[in-house]
């Protein structure tokens, strides 16, 4: 009975603990490795015509802000469209998109969807093949970026090996709520630490989806966008590195967003994050395998652990119900212990490798003060834990009863507050 | 057993342990850092920014100083700095004194040529053509029109001629150094930043390369992904062989002789160009880049480590500027770039 | 202004070199946040680790001390409680190699009877319920409450069922968390090695740290024990298993945290605060 729980008892913390260094290795290599960010100094080039992709859903609190940003940029104008998929707006969106479309004839062309599938990757399939330019960037409608971010991320693409490239997400509202400011510290150490180590490292940093893009004949060799794909980042960013292709992340190529200011958005959030990587482990997790000649073998180790990253939290509570069932058979304290140690050290020590990444991030971003709120993030490292398995679990039961998942859509505040409750959340 | 002594104790427990946590909780009810970072501004690649930045500074200062200052004089500007301004008489800088320091904004009015041996601590904002004698220090300079720097120079910050710009043999130019024109670069300089229409190092231009017309065969196992081929190991492409379509060579590159490749190429390992080659694309190195004499690259030149411009080639085109990044980058004589040099460790000119 | 450079040829490349960090108005220009990275690894890590292993020396020199301190807190809080039984000392292990003796009480908890089970199954529904109470920003403690809940059920179901196969005595369990916190204590020299020793600040405020960590938890993990033995006490062993899984370790990984995110907010010589939007 003890061997029967003990076995995968010590996979699962074997595997956390696989976890735990990896977080360790990319924090100390960010410290004192060599920063890798070779085009991020390509300031003169003959900027190929580009194209950026706005997908919009009752978009009228931010698709404004989101026009002028872009309108601004510094890019020639002649080579620069806006594309905005107005996925089925039923607010003030699409009169927003044709004015700007009337203003700026030829740079905002608005697409006005009213059928077929909802959801990002939907709206991106549909629209990509109208698309000529060979690069594509995509932004979120809530995103705000700066005047010389789309040369930032364009010039990655005068390397013929790169298929994809992601910036740097910078919270706009983190002074909101206790939890814009917990979310803002994970995303210093996502981006600054992690994103920029698996750069430095040459292994795998994820398209996230925005501030990015692609190029378009790599999206045309690797089948284009997947409608059915719950993350469609993580699903290109996989169908890429298997088909040969490097994905680049620019530490430096920094835009503003919004991220979610109450717990429900948050919840639905991470859970749609869930739902989506787990797809790809199980889409991925193979053709990654098959792939160790032709990859390197770092990449694709770093590959599966990144596709694993959501399953974790799942794993975690199994464990931590060995653990507690560990601890009822009866092992004496001193030995007992060590198992229930084994877990319970990762869900809070070990997952100090986390602590460690987050905290590095925010002071090598010179802000220090934030780095208090460190604790809180327990709060929210146990909120992901449930929300992750749940929605895993909720997942392999949908999948088993062959049931199509929905897309939801995150809260936009610029504006207003957003509703601030609890979203049908209990 | 009393409920109030267990209580009492509960208590001082809870507050021996939330103790360190006051640091946290003082920061979410009085939050001190909660202002967004500063995301990148618009001068990001820009190597003129903090030029155009003085100019629109020292125009503001100089609007708002009392129409009765004289032309040639000594004083301060309204927010305080010290100033000088020379029209008719270049004694206010007693140019021909040696190793005299100006700790003051300069603003020189008409052509000047320095005797050398001087140190300028704060900005110098030339109108008309400025010569800098030898071994003359700058912190940053301004020149509306050609700018001419002294054998060993150094420069602090930034040059930003509107005109054309010269630098003298054995100087030090840290910081962003450009022109509107060109920038023509002795030997023996090093630099961090350069950008121009057009960037020269002293030396005679390559006489024109022949076009390869050999015919390349992709080697066994090559993988064509997308729009490029992927080539696993090492690859040699032979002299006047040309090459069409895009490469990625995951060992290492030697491109012989007067070879042409009409498309961009990344290369894993180390890459060497021999003389007269051409790229029609970009060339980018996660190692070494040797670009060999007379050769053209018509693209970006990226090289994670040291990029090396052989004798007489060319990067870009007058009318197709781009950018050589590297780690360190070594020029050698009759280097033509047109756009800009990024050496992020530093780079020099040959001797 | 027109002065020469006086001085040595040293004292003004240095003053030259400053120069060249400095922005127009003064300010000191540090490379992009993007860039930034600590110089001299290898320097640091070799520092790093031996201000780690002197930590550890200097907690392994101390355990006497401790093993004496914990006593005397632990007849203090007995007194203080009212708890029945004395105060014992016992020969302890960690990782079987280092020894020391530690306290613990002799009188046992019973084993919860049908009343207290009842009482424990009522008030673990009310916890769950009142959990539902706790919304919008208090949601993750909602799932905290819920979590607890979960766990404290798992006791009642099994002291329902066996009782008899309980294996713990609370004089036992006592002893097991001084051990766990003593490793816990023995790994934060280590972990501030990898983690912070690494930062550039001074070998004081490290050590400081490291003191003012190790010197909460030598307080703590008594106050704690006799906490947990004092509600043992009035709930009887059905609390015991959701206090050790929910409030032994993570409350002491929780203070670790809590010194950690404060230390790393401490000034740095190497970086310069950036300019903020």
């Amino acid at each position: 009975m003890r061997t029967a729980l003990l076995v995968p008892l010590f996979i699962i913390v074997g595997i956390v603990a696989v976890y735990t260094i990896r977080h360790y290795i990319f924090t100390l290599n960010r410290l004192f490795g060599t920063q890798r960010q070779p085009y991020v100094d390509i300031g003169t080039a003959q900027w190929p015509p580009v194209t950026i992709v706005v997908p919009a859903h009752n978009e009228e609190r931010v698709i404004a802000g989101m026009l002028d940003a872009l309108l601004g940029a510094d890019y020639p104008a002649d080579r620069l469209s806006i594309v905005v998929i107005n996925d089925r707006s039923t607010d003030g969106t699409k009169a927003i998109l044709d004015d700007y479309a009337r203003r700026f004839p030829g740079r905002v062309k608005p697409r006005h969807r009213t059928g077929g599938r909802p959801g990002k990757a939907a709206a991106l399939a549909e629209t990509s093949g109208e698309i000529e330019t060979e690069v594509i960037l995509v932004f979120d409608a809530d995103y705000l970026p700066g005047a010389g971010l789309i040369k930032q991320l364009v010039a990655p693409f005068f390397d013929p090996e790169v298929g994809a490239v992601m910036g740097r997400v910078v919270p706009l509202n983190l002074s909101r709520t206790l939890l814009t400011r917990l979310l803002d510290l994970e995303r210093s150490g996502g981006y600054q630490v992690d994103q920029q180590a698996r750069m430095n490292l040459g292994l795998v940093p994820q398209y996230g989806g925005t501030v990015g893009g692609v190029r378009r004949s790599a999206l045309e060799a690797v089948g284009g966008w997947h409608a059915d794909a719950l993350a469609e980042d993580t699903d290109m960013t996989y169908r890429l590195i298997v088909a040969g292709w490097q994905v680049v992340y620019q530490n430096r190529s920094e835009c503003y967003e919004e991220v979610p200011e109450n717990w429900p958005t948050r919840i639905r959030q991470i859970k749609r994050w869930a739902r989506g990587h787990n797809q790809a482990l199980a889409t991925f997790a193979w053709p990654l395998l098959k792939s160790v000649r032709r990859l390197p073998a770092s990449v694709v180790f770093d590959g599966l652990l990144l596709l694993g990253v959501f399953a974790v939290g799942p794993l975690l509570l199994v464990g931590f119900g060995l653990a507690t069932a560990l601890y009822y058979v009866g092992f004496p304290v001193e030995y007992g212990i060590l198992p229930v140690l084994g877990v319970a050290t990762y869900s809070t020590l070990g997952n100090f490798a986390a602590f460690f990444e987050v905290a590095t991030a925010a002071r090598l971003d010179g802000s220090r003060n934030r780095i208090r709120l460190l604790p809180f993030l327990m709060f929210g490292f146990l909120v992901s834990l449930i929300s992750v398995s749940v929605a895993t679990v909720t997942q392999m039961v949908q999948s088993l009863r062959g049931e199509e998942h929905h897309w939801e859509k995150t809260e936009r505040y610029r504006n207003g507050n957003g509703d601030g409750g609890n979203g049908g959340i209990p | 057993m009393s409920p109030w002594h267990g209580l009492a104790f509960g208590s001082i427990t809870l507050g021996w342990m939330l103790l360190p946590l006051i640091p946290a909780i003082l920061e979410l009810l009085r939050p001190s850092d909660v202002a967004p970072l500063r995301v990148v501004p618009r001068d990001a690649g820009d190597v003129s920014f903090l030029a155009k930045g003085f100019r629109l500074y020292l125009g503001r200062q100089m609007n708002l100083l009392p129409t009765t200052t004289p032309a040639d004089f000594l004083g301060r500007l309204p927010d305080g700095t010290h100033f000088a301004r020379v029209k008719a008489g270049p004694d206010v800088l007693r140019p021909g004194e040696p190793g005299s320091t100006q700790d003051r904004v300069v603003r020189v009015d008409t052509p000047i040529a320095l005797a050398g041996n001087q140190t300028f601590l704060q900005e110098v904002h030339a109108t008309e053509d400025f010569t800098g004698g030898p071994q003359t220090v700058y912190r940053a300079l301004l020149g509306e029109r050609r700018v001419t720097l002294g054998d060993r120079s150094r420069v602090l910050r930034w040059v930003h001629a509107g005109g054309a710009l010269s630098v003298g043999s054995g100087s030090a130019l840290q910081g962003r150094i450009s022109s509107d024109e060109s920038v023509t670069v002795g030997p023996g300089v090093e630099f961090d930043r350069i950008g121009a229409p057009a960037i020269r190092t002293t030396g005679s231009a390559a006489p024109a390369r022949a076009s390869a017309t050999g015919a390349w065969q992709m080697p066994e196992g090559a993988r064509r992904i997308g729009d490029h081929h992927r080539i696993d190991g090492d690859l040699e492409i032979g002299p006047g062989v040309k090459v069409t379509g895009c490469l990625v060579v995951t060992g290492r590159l030697t491109v012989r002789q007067g070879a042409e490749i009409d498309g961009s190429v990344k290369v894993h390992g180390d890459v060497t160009l021999e003389r007269a080659v051409a790229i029609r694309g970009s060339l980018v190195g996660r190692r070494d880049v040797v670009v060999g004499p007379a050769a053209e690259v018509l693209g970006p030149v990226i090289g994670e480590g040291q990029v090396v411009l052989g004798d007489g080639c060319s990067v870009g085109q007058a009318d197709a500027q781009t950018t050589v990044a590297a780690g360190s980058l070594k020029l050698g004589r009759g280097v033509t770039v047109f756009g800009q040099l990024i050496a992020r460790d530093g780079g020099r000119t040959t001797d | 202004m027109a002065s020469p450079v006086t001085g040595s040829a040293a004292a003004r490349e240095g003053l030259l070199r400053t120069l060249a960090r400095r922005g127009a108005r003064g300010g000191t220009i540090d490379p992009h946040r993007a860039m930034l990275k600590l110089p001299d690894a290898g320097r640091r890590l070799a520092m790093a680790s031996t201000t780690a292993l002197i930590g550890v020396a200097g907690l392994l020199a101390s355990l006497p001390l401790l093993g004496t301190a914990w006593t005397w807190i632990f007849r203090q809080a007995h007194a203080f409680l009212g708890l029945p039984g004395t105060v014992v000392q016992r020969s302890a292990s960690v990782l079987g190699r280092i020894h020391l003796t530690v306290p613990t009480l002799t009188f046992d908890a019973i084993p919860p009877d049908g009343t207290a089970l009842l009482a424990a199954t009522i008030a673990t529904l009310a916890v769950f319920g009142l959990s539902f109470a706790l919304r919008g920003p208090l949601i993750p403690l909602a799932y905290f409450v819920r979590a607890l809940a979960l766990v404290q059920s798992t006791a009642i179901v099994y002291f329902r069922f066996w009782p008899e196969y309980f294996p713990y005595r609370l004089s036992e369990y006592l002893v097991g968390q001084l051990q766990a916190g003593l490793v816990v204590m023995g790994l934060i020299p280590l972990v501030l090695g990898f983690t912070f020793y690494l930062f550039d600040l001074s070998l004081i405020r490290k050590l400081t740290l490291t003191v003012m960590i190790l010197g909460h938890l030598a307080i703590f993990l008594p106050l704690l024990a006799m906490m947990h033995a004092y509600l043992v006490s009035l709930g009887t062993l059905v609390v015991l298993p959701t206090l050790f899984l929910m409030f032994g370790l993570l409350l002491h990984v929780m203070v670790f945290v809590a010194f950690y995110g404060w230390a790393m907010s401490w000034p740095s010589a190497l970086w310069q605060e950036p300019r903020r939007s």
